[in-house]
């Protein structure tokens, strides 16, 4: 039981964090702000507070 | 002299306007950041021309803002505000954006903003859906919220409805009840149901209110003890996993210009110096004042970067969280949702609610023994010895 609980909490962060999300981690995602400038936004993930539903 | 005769005859007596309030009642409203750096100062000379710049700097000597300042070029400092902070940028030109620059006390403290036109109950028609407008809708409510059984407190709340001025009866004389109550009915039964008729009937839901929700099926591999019949791993369904892609949540977050105003591009180190000579110490609260995101800031800055891209780079500071909650006081109903902070928010207004800045990211399924098809194998396998 265990090991599926954990199968698929991993399952889910992998289609969470999908290609698309790996391109702009590794190479960042042009938008145009409001204030009109141009950015390259690279996301970072700092923090992840759970209640590990894999336990 | 219209003006004097009105006042009270205290108010027209003379007396100090300039009398302060004694020090245990003096209050000192927040104030702003001072948003233009003014004093640059060169990491490896400082000028002691310059009157900040001939502070002692030794205390930051290690810092990561000075290896960080070691290769891009400079550090920006603001004058400090009244309070004696004061931020330290690193980069090779001043910051582009102040997002607290106008920052208000409205906007710092918990105030309700319902005087505000824009958050005024609008008469939308759209808001009584399914219901056309409002008197169908008040109407409607009394019939099915009200009991089953008339009661002479129904009767009055009945009353109180058709005598209001604002009711009018061709309002409802076209209301077509019976489709009203049919799709009252067809929600009730999508979202009471079970999940296979949540997925049926909730799928127009989620496509049709929140823009972008995916659903993508989730499988596991779960190997099987070689004593039992069909020993080895195999692939499960356990569900659909309702979620949004992160890449579109950052681009509508920074597309959106209310929220852009109030966004850090850039990390600074915010320091705390009350006065000339006391000595610097560094104010930590923010995530982007914190060393982890200037770390992250200064590995984005050295890597090569993009070829043939002079773009300024920013990190998007993702926090998620992610709890289980009841959606029923009575009852096991539950939901497992993911959140989406960004750190490069202040945490004044992550913690408002007013502010709308936590986005739900996705809602996790989990496995229980009662409605998944992988439990119930495991226990009618759990026969075999050493199973589970």
């Amino acid at each position: 039981m265990t090991h599926c609980r954990r199968e698929v909490m991993h399952a889910q962060w992998k289609i969470l964090l999908d290609d698309e999300f790996i391109e702009a981690y590794s190479h960042g995602i042009v938008i145009e702000c409001c204030d009109g400038i141009k950015r390259r936004f690279y996301p970072r993930i700092f923090t992840y507070s759970a209640d590990y539903p894999e336990k | 002299m219209d003006l004097e005769n009105n006042l009270s005859l205290a108010q027209r007596r003379p007396r100090r306007q300039d009398r302060r309030l004694p020090k245990r009642f003096r209050d000192i409203l927040p104030e702003p950041l001072p948003s233009r750096p003014i004093v640059v100062d060169p990491p490896s000379s400082p000028r002691p021309s310059s009157p900040i710049a001939s502070a002692p700097p030794s205390p930051l000597r290690g810092s990561s803002l000075h290896l960080l300042a070691s290769r891009v070029g400079r550090i920006f400092r603001t004058p400090r505000n009244i309070f004696g902070l004061f931020r330290q940028y690193c980069s090779d030109k001043a910051p582009s954006h102040d997002p607290e620059g106008n920052v208000d006390l409205l906007d710092l403290s918990d105030y309700s903003t319902s005087s505000d036109g824009s958050l005024e109950p609008q008469n939308n028609e759209h808001d009584f859906y399914p219901f056309p407008n409002k008197n169908s809708f008040l109407l409607g409510e009394w019939y099915w919220n009200h009991g089953i059984q008339k009661s002479r407190e129904s009767f009055s709340d009945l009353l109180g409805i058709v005598s209001d001025p604002s009711f009018r009866p061709e309002d409802v004389r076209h209301a077509r009840w019976a489709k009203i109550d049919a799709v009252l009915a067809q929600n009730e039964f999508n979202w009471n149901g079970d999940e296979h008729e949540v997925d049926d009937g909730g799928d127009a839901e989620w496509q049709d209110e929140d823009a972008g929700w995916k659903k993508t099926p989730i499988s596991i591999s779960v190997p099987f003890h070689n004593r039992m019949k069909h020993p080895g791993p195999e692939e499960y369904l356990v569900g659909d996993l309702y979620h949004r892609s992160f890449v579109s949540v950052i681009r509508e977050k920074l597309a959106s210009p209310h929220d852009v105003q109030n966004f850090h591009y850039e990390p600074f180190e915010l320091t705390w110096k009350p006065t000339d000579e006391s000595i610097e110490t560094r104010v930590h609260g923010e995530l982007y004042t914190s060393p982890a995101f200037m770390d992250a800031h200064r590995d984005l800055q050295n890597s090569p970067g993009e070829p043939g891209c002079d773009l300024p780079r920013v990190v998007v500071a993702m926090m998620f969280w992610s709890d289980g909650t009841h959606l029923t006081s009575f009852g096991d109903k539950k939901l497992w949702p993911c959140y989406l902070f960004f750190g490069n928010d202040s945490k004044y207004r992550r913690c408002k609610p007013t502010c709308h800045l936590c986005n739900h990211v996705a809602y996790f399924q989990t496995v229980s023994f009662k409605n998944s098809a992988v439990a119930f194998q495991l226990l009618t396998a759990a026969a075999a010895p050493g199973c589970i």
